[in-house]
């Protein structure tokens, strides 16, 4: 026989093996040479190591539910509106710290955004306002007061929630 | 069924979606423990269920529903080790394996010989090529049969079997011989 078919057969052996101590719970080694012998151990060693993989008491319903509070915020968050989702504290999607941190963010992120887009328009009104003039002043004055006044208006808000 | 359960947990169907998990959490447990330290099995096991449903929009259908959780699964496991290493915790995960047996709400093996062997296996398992490791797992772990295994794969069936014997081989090369026997 050659080499190849050697290693079909071992190969074969090995398969048969695992079939029949998964499948049927029969530890009994074939009888082979040392290759088969230890690849018999490992397969044997690892289908006891399964066996011991029994959940632990209550496991599966500390999992179901949690989960199942994700699942319910997930799908009250999927019918909020993206601007409720952005600043109700409450929201959905928003209990976890990383949740409120991410939350944070994207408030911030989005009060910039809206200043910017005031900015633009408000500073080229102003003129040189870029340039430190007396008429630069001018431009950003009312910006900075639609920030402050945002900011403070924002802040009512939230604490009315 | 499965597609079904999959389509009404995405509309919303509370009961679609624990079906899905009472069907899979079996196989998705088991696989977890041969990889992760007994005292985390249960938190990644519900990451991965918890990351399951955050993507259940994602699932189109075009692999099977099992094999989509799989590649979940893979990928929590490896964030689990990015964030330990990260932590640098490796260093401490005999020592904090051995703590766990004395915590009473934690499965334990039967002795103390098992516990050592499964720590064994779980570390050579780690340090074996990952397509090693999957055959494995998908064989004990998943239960699947070596034809469905060779689907799965898109390998015929000698061509995984005989992926199974290396993966077996070089696992024995990792953990050695077995003490007991």
């Amino acid at each position: 026989m050659s080499s190849k078919d050697d290693k079909r057969e071992i190969t074969e052996k090995i398969a048969q093996f695992a079939d029949q101590v998964i499948e049927d719970g029969k530890l009994d080694p074939q009888p082979g040479d040392r290759a088969l012998q230890g690849a018999q151990q490992v397969i044997v060693r690892l289908h006891k190591a399964g066996e011991q993989a029994v959940p632990q008491a209550g496991m599966a319903d500390r999992i179901r539910r949690n989960l199942m509070h994700a699942y319910n915020e997930e799908q009250a968050r999927k019918k909020e509106s993206w601007i409720n989702r952005l600043f109700n504290p409450g929201g959905g999607g928003w209990q976890t710290q990383a949740g409120r941190q991410r939350r944070f963010v994207t408030q911030m992120a989005f009060i910039a955004l809206v200043i910017l887009l005031v900015a633009g328009p408000l500073v080229s009104a102003g003129g040189d306002g870029l340039q430190g003039t007396a008429a630069g002043g001018e431009g950003w004055t009312p910006l900075l007061v639609l920030a402050g006044l945002a900011g403070i208006g924002y802040f009512i808000w939230r604490g009315k929630k | 069924m499965i597609a079904e359960w999959v389509r009404q947990a995405i509309d919303g169907d509370q009961q679609a979606f624990t079906q899905i998990y009472e069907h899979f959490l079996p196989s998705v447990h088991k696989r977890v423990w041969y990889v992760i330290p007994t005292q985390d099995v249960e938190d990644v096991t519900q990451e991965i269920f918890i990351a399951m449903m955050r993507s259940l929009h994602s699932f189109r259908g075009d692999a099977k529903f099992s094999t989509w959780l799989r590649v979940i699964t893979n990928r929590q496991v490896a964030n689990y080790y990015r964030k330990r290493s990260r932590a640098d915790h490796d260093k401490n995960v005999a020592l904090e394996d051995a703590e766990s047996m004395n915590a009473p709400e934690l499965s334990q093996p039967a002795n103390p010989v098992d516990y050592d062997d499964i720590m064994l296996l779980r570390n050579g398992l780690r340090n074996i090529p990952e397509h090693y490791q999957e055959i494995l797992l998908m064989r004990f772990a998943e239960g699947m049969r070596f034809q469905d295994i060779a689907n799965d794969l898109n390998k015929n069936l000698d061509a995984a079997k005989s992926l199974f014997r290396r993966a077996v081989e070089a696992l024995r090369d990792e953990i050695g011989e077995d003490p007991h026997v």
